[in-house]
């Protein structure tokens, strides 16, 4: 090779640059953590002794948390004994206003083709007297629009749940008997069911057909109907005549007054539409203990408010309804996470949950071209359930130890005293939000 | 009593386990705390707060690796936690030129003790020891730095850079004052 062409390719390649493959960086770095890690065993053996307050300050932690603890567990416990209890002692049918005393004579007016006014009083107050006055709870109307105060259907509390006939054949029998208004025939058919003799919750239900079946008055007179509750009806106004025999107002209004069976599904039967079901919202709060890494149970109560309406045929002539129930619950829930970040868990529930019932909220509106002329609004006592739910849900953690949530469960209640929207629609999703304190 | 032993013993809620537990790991793991406090009393809070974490989650140690390991492990964890708590590094997190040694920590730190260097380490603000630790000691990855301590690549990079050159100068002005008491 000659020496001047070895000069020749001198500064060709000054300007060359070739891009790496990127895995080449990687191959850099882990070498050098091979290298650079290699301080570990300079401090493999390192050790110090810590000062003892350490351990008594973990073991006062320790101490601290376990009281904690004991005393969360015991004052769930606590709750949910008195909640129980309270459950227990304020059963619907139990509770059911009474029919006042004094009152009846501002409801009850003679009617001269039927029978004595005086007569149906001495009577009804003669039972009432007699036995428990929660009985009347109803009204129903015959095609004279004759109101006839009684109670229809017994609730699911009083029906006993071991008996050979099914709620709906006993409800049937029940409400034929009444419509008959023979309370011979009335107290037959009863007797024949076997049912009339079982329990004294079937007995006091024969004094109250006995009622119904003697008892005639005219509506349009009606000043308080008779739980006491007051009616905001206008003196000559009867929404029967406009609402007709077979569509009244007052039916569907005054049946969501007996303990609560039907009472939703009355008033969609009075209107002959569909009730339409709001989403079910809870408000929860709960403590939350992991019982290891992934999985952890919440006990905590939550507050639920269903809500359901239904319309009458055109919106202009007709009858709005308006259903409202309230519950407070004791649940415990089980959680596992199926994702885990800092700031938020994404996890799948199982709840067990015991509702009490709060309260019953039905309001009636009666249209005549349009404008509400006649408004009722009628609160009661509402029964107790229990059930299970599963679903999905999403906390965010706000602090360490507090998290806000949101779930949609779909709950299956295996105890439910009253008719609403989890028993007409038991896969209807229910919203649940509320806050976590964990332990 | 063996680890099972204790495992089991933690899990009752047995204070006489849980002693035993930490009499036997605490030393270790305050040596853990030690590299990543500024302090002795910091030292203690992290080894407070990593140990009440072991006892609360010693239900998820699934018993596959050491149980020293594990601890181990929810100590540097705790540590980091603590220094994320008390907002003691803050990160640099605009993208530096990153030196890259050819000179190995072996040879650069070989001539030290464990005692000297974790005194040297002491020193380095929190960030830059922070990043040391686990980058040098732990063997962590700069991408795993990042994840762990929310800080890009680079910072993770550009932190142990500088605890590197402030570590060096510590050696050498070490080095110079030995030499300057030995003449």
């Amino acid at each position: 090779m000659q020496s001047g062409d070895k000069g020749h390719l001198d500064g060709m390649f000054n300007d060359f640059e070739y891009e790496p493959r990127p895995e080449l960086w990687d191959r850099i770095e882990s070498n050098s953590v091979a290298q650079e890690g290699n301080l570990a065993p300079v401090f493999a053996g390192y050790e110090y002794t810590p000062n003892s307050r350490v351990w008594r300050a973990i073991a006062n932690q320790l101490q601290s948390n376990r009281k904690w603890k004991a005393f969360v567990w015991w004052s769930v416990a606590a709750g949910i004994t008195l909640l129980v209890s309270l459950g227990a002692l304020l059963r619907p049918g139990q509770r059911v206003d009474a029919v006042k005393e004094g009152k009846s004579s501002k409801w009850a007016n003679r009617d001269d083709d039927k029978r004595s006014d005086r007569d149906l009083v001495s009577k009804v107050e003669g039972v009432r007297a007699s036995g428990p006055q929660n009985l009347i709870t109803d009204i129903h109307h015959d095609q004279n629009n004759h109101a006839i105060p009684c109670h229809t259907t017994p609730s699911k509390d009083v029906y006993p749940r071991q008996n050979q006939y099914s709620y709906d054949q006993f409800q049937s029998v029940a409400q034929n008997s009444l419509s008959d208004r023979d309370d011979t025939l009335a107290s037959e058919e009863l007797m024949q069911t076997g049912l009339a003799s079982r329990t004294p919750d079937l007995l006091k239900m024969e004094s109250k057909i006995e009622i119904s079946d003697l008892s005639y008055v005219d509506f349009t007179d009606i000043k308080e109907e008779p739980t006491g509750l007051k009616t905001r009806l206008g003196s000559n106004y009867s929404p029967l005549a406009s609402a007709g025999p077979s569509s009244s107002l007052e039916a569907g209004a005054f049946q969501s007054l007996n303990s609560g069976t039907g009472s939703l599904d009355a008033g969609s039967n009075a209107l002959g539409n569909e009730e339409v079901f709001q989403t079910p919202v809870s408000i929860s709060f709960a403590l939350q203990w992991y019982l290891n890494g992934r999985w952890s149970i919440l006990p905590g109560l939550n507050y639920s408010r269903l809500r359901s309406e239904a319309k009458g045929a055109d919106g202009i002539n007709g009858e709005l309804h308006r259903y409202t129930r309230d519950y407070l619950g004791v649940m415990v829930g089980l959680q596992y996470d199926i994702i885990q970040k800092a700031r938020y868990r994404f996890y799948a529930t199982g709840d067990l949950q015991y509702d009490i019932g709060l309260r019953i909220k039905d309001n009636y509106k009666t249209f005549v071209d349009g404008q509400a002329i006649l408004q009722n609004t009628i609160t009661g006592p509402l029964g107790n359930q229990a059930g299970a739910s599963g679903g999905l849900g999403l906390c965010y953690r706000i602090s360490k130890r507090i998290g806000i949530y949101g779930q949609g469960t779909v709950t299956n209640y295996f105890y439910q005293s009253e008719y609403n929207l989890w028993s007409a629609r038991p896969y209807w999703l229910n919203v649940q939000v509320g806050i976590s304190l964990s332990l | 009593m063996t680890d099972n032993e204790l495992i089991n013993g933690c899990l009752e809620g047995s204070l006489r386990h849980q002693r035993e537990l930490y009499n036997h790991y605490a030393p270790k793991m305050m040596g853990i705390c030690m590299r990543y406090a500024g302090s002795e009393e910091e030292a203690e809070d992290m080894l407070q707060e990593g140990f009440l974490t072991v006892f609360h989650r010693i239900g998820s140690f699934a018993g596959r690796g050491e149980l020293g390991a594990w601890i181990r492990k929810v100590m540097v964890n705790s540590a980091l936690m603590y220094l994320r708590k008390t907002k003691k590094f803050q990160m640099q997190t605009e993208l530096e030129e990153v030196d890259f040694f050819l000179e190995s920590n072996e040879s650069l730190f070989s001539h030290l003790s464990a005692a000297d260097l974790m005194q040297m380490i002491q020193c380095l603000p929190a960030g830059y020891r922070t990043v040391f630790n686990l980058y040098a000691v732990e063997g962590w990855n700069h991408r795993e730095i990042g994840e762990k301590l929310g800080i890009s690549i680079s910072t993770s990079k550009s932190q142990y850079s500088r605890s590197r050159k402030i570590l060096r100068k510590m050696i050498e002005t070490e080095a110079a004052n030995s030499n300057a008491i030995r003449r």
